[in-house]
Parts: C-alpha cells; structure tokens; sequence
C-alpha cells in the first residue's frame, strides 16, 4: 500500500466515523414550572403513580401538631448554570384554610438552583381541633416570573402511569392540599354493627373515640390497623383481650368508657351489649 | 284435506332425515405404539433416590426407526407445578424435589403420524425423615442431641440431626416431636430442650434459631425470653398415620411454666395471645404450672393442669375464646379433691393414656401425688370438656419397692399397671385394688434405664412399652416390649425385630408418621 492510497483510506475512514456522530437535538420548548406531585398506591414504586391535582394531609397518620409538607416543582426547558426563580402564592379561589390558623403564612419566592430540574416547596400545616370534623383545603397556583412560564396550563394524563386514582387533565400549575385530621375506619377494623344497631364482632364498632381508647391504654397507633400484616388476626385477639380486660375493670371501678352517645364501649368478651344511640342507664 | 296433504309430506321429510350417511372413505392403519415397562405408581426418597425407567415401547409397523419419534417426560403436582424433566427415551431423574405427590406423564410423538402416546404414573417423593421414631436424648459429650430410626422401608438410623441443624449446641434434652394434624400449615417439627427450643424445617431438618416460640406469639404480657421456649405440646399424635386427638386445637406449655393456647381456625394459624395459666378472679398473676399437659388423647377439647403455687389442678376448656383457666369444684365424696391444698399432696408425674375405664373414650390422665410422709397416690381423670372426671384414686402399697425413689413412671393403657424404673432396675406395680402386685423384671438387664414409655401412638392396643438403655460402650439401646395380657401376671415379651443399637442416650421418643 502506497501513501497516496493510505492517505485515501484514512479519508473514508474518516467520512465513516463522521457519519456515526449523533444529532442531539437542545430542547426548544418552553422554559416553566410545574407541580409535579405524584401519589399513588403504597404497594407500587413511584415511578407507576400519577401525577396530581392535590394531596390530603392526614393529621392523623402524622405525628405532631404541625407539619412541613413538601411538594415537587419540576421545570421544562433547558438546564442553566445559575439559580432561576419562580412564585407560589395562595388560590383563595379554592382554599378554605386560614392563614394564621390552619398554615403559616407560605414562603412566595423559591429558586431552581443551578444545573438542576426541580425543587421542593414546602408549606407548614397546623393541626387544629376544628380539623377533626372538618376539612380545610389549601390551594397553591405557580406564577410565572421573568424566568419561568407555567408549563402545563392543561396537564393530560400520563398513560403509562396507573397506580393510583387518575385525574385525566387537570391545571399543573395549580395544587390543592386537603387537610383534615378526620378520622375514618382503618383498612382493619374487626368489628361490625348488626340488626338493631348492635354492636358485634371482636372490636364491635368503629369509632373515635375507641380508636383513641385502644392507641391510649394499649400503646398501639392508628397504622397499626392499616394492613393485615400490621395487624394479623392473633395480633386482633390480643388486642380484643386487653382491651376488654380493661373495660371490665374500668366498669367495675364505676368508672365506665362511655362512646359519645352515651352506650358502654363494646369489645367482644365484655359481659354487656352496646347498641349505638342507646346510652347505658347506672343501675340504681 | 289439504292438512292431510301437509302431514304426509313432513312425515317424508322426517323419515328422509333418518336416512344413514353411508359415506365413501378410505381407511389406513397408521403405527401404533405399546407402552410398558412403566409401573403405576413409584415411591422414592427425596436426595437419596434416581427414579430409573426403561419404557418398552413396541409398535405395529415403524420399521425399526427410532428416529421418528420424540420423548417427553413430564412431572406436575397439582395446579402449583408442571415441568417436562426429560426429553431422552429412558428416565434417569436424581429425586430432589419436595415430598408431595407427583404425577408423572411419558409422552412419545409418533413424528411421522403426529399422534402421541402417553402413559400415566404416580410418584410419591418422601425423604427419610418422613416416617419413623424421632429420638431426643444426650450425646456422649451431655449435649442434647436428636436422632430418628426412619421407617419408611428399611429402618435406618439417622444420627446428628440436632448438632447438624445450625443451632448452637443445646442442654437438657426434652422432647423431638411432629405436630402431626390434618392442616400442613399448622404443622411443625420441634425440638425441645431445657435451653431452648426450635422448630425444623420438616423436609431438610435445618434452621435457624428465630425459629422459636417468639415468631408465634402476639402477646401484651412481659415474659422473660429465658423461659419463653416450649417443654410440652400438646396434642400428641395418636395414630400411625399421624392424626392427633384435634386438629385446631393447640397448647404450649413453657419452661416458666407458661400455657399457651390456640384455636388455630381463630388465630388464623399456629399463633398465641396472653398465657392461659391464669384464674378470671386475678387475671394479673401467671400460676405456673407442672411441667404437663393432660388431656384426653382421643380428642383435646380441654386441657388439665397443675398449679404448682396452690396445688391444684386447673381446667382451660374454651381455645381460642378464653383468657384464663376455671379453677374445679369438688364435690363431697369424690375420689380425690381437684384442690391438693387440703390434702398436703403434691404433684410427682402426670402422664396421658388410651385407658378408657368409666366411659372415658378418648383416653384417661393420670397423676402421681405424694404427701408429706412420702406415701404416694395414683389418681386416675378424665380431662374432657368443661367438666372433667374423676375416676378413681389409689394408693401405692408399700410392696411398691422404691416407688417414691423412681426416676420414670409409665403407665399402661390395658392394664392396672404402672411400671417404674430406678436407675437400672424395672418394676410393675399392679394397682388393682385388693389385688396390689409388685414386678421386679429382669429383660433390661444391668444398663442404666433412660427412659420407659408406653405406645399410646402408633397401636396403643398391643400394649408396647418403649425401653431406653444406656451403656458407656454399646450407647444408646431402645427396645419395645410387649406387655402380656394375663391379668395375673405381668411380663415383658421382646417384641420382634424392635431393638435398636448405638444410639444417644434417649430421654424420649416420638411417632412422625407425615412431613
């Protein structure tokens, strides 16, 4: 092999590798931000949840009377090498909680650090007695600033991800925290209320104040009734044991636990019968 | 007229239907194949065995080609598996699969025809540990140490199956024992021993030690985890083929003297609350109990024990619903009071049997008490349901040779005897009233007796006394004797082919009859 035809085939060599250069094409949309809050089902990865319109804020599954609850902020459009603002302010359009009362007042201005794509804002919440009856909402809406639009005004819901309820479209730039400290009937919960309103099953019916009695005298906590693995069967008859023990004892004391209606607290090995709306009469 | 007309007709078109498609086909026979030299069924030993099999495959017309034709062997169990283990003509298959039943299928493709042929077996796998005499006893070094005579077709013995287990090395031997019951899930295989106690995985007779009585407990009481390991379970397994005396129904008995109890249905498996050794009048204070569990083997509804603190016999009649144990009323006049207090008796030996004297069909309990001029008593109950019986009480004659000395006590299920043991010496001690007789019996000879127990689980009716000896050169020796029938005389006959050599020193034995 001569120069000259070393040299061409260095040449077309060249051309070849040239060829293998990728095109990668710089984003050329436009530069926002958005909520990008995701929930979904505990047993599934994040990566299978949908994103959100709102997020409930459960006192009760918290610990404490306040808390600082985070949300997510992505970006859309480039990468930049330098802090970027953008502005969250309260909806009074759809908030019902009071400044003051209920959340702190909210921190207006937050910054996309440099070579970063999202944030994380955070709203400190308050537990209130009025919460236990009642749910507040708090709505929270980006607002574009010189370095953010909003992304997606109109937000479609992402296919791929179902694991979890689907809002089909909904305003990302918009979200709606639901705070209440109401306390619903666990994922267990076995008890059950028959004809007549009569309390029956290990732990009769569900209410409140029993739920507070049992975390109050037994040491447990609300998640502990939320899966069967937290709260097997035996685990459900212990439970039924002790706390019956002490309402038998707390009856013969003359010191009964009455449910708000009045009625003797039921667990099943006590020796009366509840039924609700009827309160127990002391005998005379 | 015309309807007529109609008729006729339809009845033509009806009978035309009748008429038989005579057809005009070609018929070719095609090869067909013979498959033998497969058995119905196979029963083989998980790790041991290679299931070898040459199918004998004769067709009517392949011309001696083999090539035309493809092999599958292919194993399903149940709903839960199916596996094609071979593509070759003749199985050779080393059995490591679990011990459940199998469906094997042999399959040959006729390539040439694409019809299959196929033959069925059944393969049962079960591993040495399956079936036989699990042995609790001491090594040479005084390490508890288990070991089981396999009696699946051969008997074999199967040596180091503690100290090999992964658990570190364990005191005081107690007890190797299968659950048994109808359920596999609540089934468990433990060891049982005065420094702790564990439960085996049942097919490879390994484990760890959070394999313990703390993995089956939901318990709102503080209990000391030094005395939280199991010392008897109850129910035994009462017939060869393991069933027990209540397949949902189960107590825990625990070195603190701790009962604990499940209705296993309830629970929703094998799982335990609070102890039961408890009264409803002071909940708060565990009593503990005597090292036994008595119950009608036949069928445990209920279960007696001991209070050591009050001496008393306590009743637990409602698994799974009650919380602590019915102290027993005593009538005047019965055969012995419920409430020892009175008494100044105390608890020796308690032992459950097959006896069924006064209508106890499921199996009468029985207790050996002493006072405190050391005159000891036999009581025979009932332990059955919420009402327990008293059968009867007896006392020892003091012809009973060194009764009150003995290390072991059994009784029989047939007959009024209680034979005894001190040391190396064997007595029977006939307690029929009026009748009192004492045995000084010669067949075990000058070794240290180790253990005596009656066969109340494989065929109690033959009346088997299970004799453990011990000597420092031949080890360990088990042996079953039958005891005669003759209600005059009590004799030992060897039973054929039941003495078993070179053994640890066995403190207790026990039936496994499944996996």
């Amino acid at each position: 092999m001569n120069k000259n035809q070393l040299i061409a085939l260095l040449c077309v060599l060249s051309s070849f590798l040239w060829s293998c250069e990728k095109e990668i094409m710089e984003y050329k949309g436009r530069e926002g931000v958005y909520f990008a809050v995701q929930h979904g089902s505990s047993s599934l990865s994040i990566s299978q949840w949908p994103y959100q319109p709102y997020s409930n804020v459960e006192f009760l599954r918290l610990t404490g009377d306040d808390v600082l609850f985070p949300m997510k902020v992505m970006i859309t459009g480039p990468v930049k090498q330098y802090d970027r603002t953008f502005r969250v302010e309260v909806n009074p359009d759809s908030t019902t909680a009071i400044q003051g009362v209920h959340y702190e007042a909210i921190q207006e201005e937050w910054t996309i650090p440099a070579n970063a794509v999202f944030t994380t804002i955070q709203v400190r919440l308050k537990r209130t007695p009025d919460l236990r009856d009642t749910e507040r909402t708090l709505g929270l809406r980006l607002v574009a600033t010189s370095d953010f639009a909003l992304s997606f005004p109109e937000w479609d819901a992402i296919p791929s991800l179902t694991g979890g309820s689907i809002v089909p479209e909904f305003d990302a730039s918009l979200h709606t925290l639901r705070i209440n400290d109401i306390m619903v009937q666990p994922s267990v919960w076995r008890g059950s209320i028959q004809s007549g309103n009569r309390e029956s099953g290990l732990w009769g019916a569900f209410s409140r104040k029993k739920m507070e009695f049992l975390m109050e005298n037994l040491g447990l906590s609300y998640q502990d009734f939320a899966s069967e693995q937290m709260m097997p069967l035996a685990r459900s008859m212990q439970v039924k044991s002790d706390a019956a023990a002490i309402l038998i004892a707390r009856y013969n004391a003359k010191t009964p636990v009455l449910e708000d209606d009045g009625r003797l607290m039921y667990i099943e090995s006590v020796p009366w019968t509840s039924y609700i709306g009827v309160p127990w009469v002391p005998e005379q | 007229m015309k309807i007529y007309q109609y008729t006729i007709v339809f009845l033509f078109v009806l009978l035309g239907s009748c008429s038989k498609d005579l057809g005009n086909y070609d018929y070719t026979d095609i090869n067909e194949l013979a498959i033998t030299g497969i058995q119905s069924n196979y029963t083989v030993l998980r790790n041991v065995d290679t299931l070898r099999i040459k199918p004998v495959i004769s067709a009517t017309m392949d011309g001696g080609d083999q090539s035309r034709y493809e092999y599958l062997w292919i194993l399903t169990a149940g709903k839960d598996m199916t596996d094609t283990i071979s593509r070759e003509r003749d199985l050779e298959y080393p059995i490591l699969l679990n011990p459940v039943p199998y469906s094997l299928y042999y399959h040959v493709l006729d390539k040439q025809t694409g019809v299959v042929w196929r033959f069925n077996s059944r393969l049962t796998v079960n591993t040495p540990f399956s079936r036989g005499l699990l042995l609790m006893g001491e090594d040479e070094e005084g390490y508890a140490e288990a070991e089981m005579l396999s009696m699946l077709n051969d008997t074999i013995q199967m040596k180091h199956l503690l100290s090999e287990s992964g658990l570190p090395r364990l005191r005081e031997p107690v007890s190797f024992l299968h659950t048994g019951g109808i359920s596999d899930s609540y089934n468990k295989l433990w060891v049982l021993t005065g420094s702790g106690s564990y439960y085996l995985n049942r097919i490879t007779m390994k484990t760890k030690t959070d394999s313990s009585m703390k993995r089956l407990l939901f318990i709102s009481d503080q209990i000391s985890p030094e005395t939280l390991h199991p010392v008897v379970i109850a129910p035994q397994i009462r017939t060869a083929a393991g069933a027990t005396g209540n397949s949902y129904n189960r107590a825990i008995l625990t070195k603190g003297g701790d009962i604990f109890a499940s209705q296993m249905l309830i629970t929703g498996g094998d799982y335990y609350n609070n102890p039961v050794n408890r009264v409803a009048t002071a909940q708060e204070e565990r009593l503990a109990a005597a090292p036994y569990l008595l119950y009608a083997i036949g069928n445990m509804t209920s279960v007696i024990w001991y209070d050591t603190k009050n001496q008393r016999f306590l009743n637990y009649s409602s698994f799974g619903l009650a919380t602590n144990s019915a102290v027993l009323s005593d009538a005047a006049g019965s055969a012995f009071p419920w409430n020892q207090a009175g008494t100044g008796r105390t608890l020796v030996y308690a032992e459950n049997t097959r006896n069924t004297d006064g209508g106890s069909t499921n199996g009468n309990s029985f207790a050996i008490m002493k006072d405190a001029a050391n005159v000891h008593y036999i009581y025979k109950f009932y332990a059955n349901g919420g009402s327990p019986v008293k059968r009867a009480s007896y006392t020892i004659k003091p012809i009973a040779d060194d009764f009150a000395n003995a290390d072991f006590y059994a009784f029989s299920s047939n007959r009024t005897v209680v034979f005894y043991s001190v040391h190396n010496k064997l007595y029977a001690y006939d307690y029929n009233p009026g009748n009192e007789k004492i045995y000084s019996l010669a067949e075990t000879g000058a070794d240290e007796i180790t253990m005596l127990k009656f066969d109340t689980q494989i065929d109690y009716l033959t009346n088997s006394l299970y004799i453990a000896t011990y000597n420092p050169a031949t080890k360990g020796t088990l042996r079953r004797f039958i005891v005669g029938s003759n209600p005059d005389f009590v004799n030992l006959l060897p039973a054929e082919n039941s003495t078993w050599q070179g053994l640890i020193k066995v403190k207790d034995i026990n039936w496994r009859a499944v996996n």
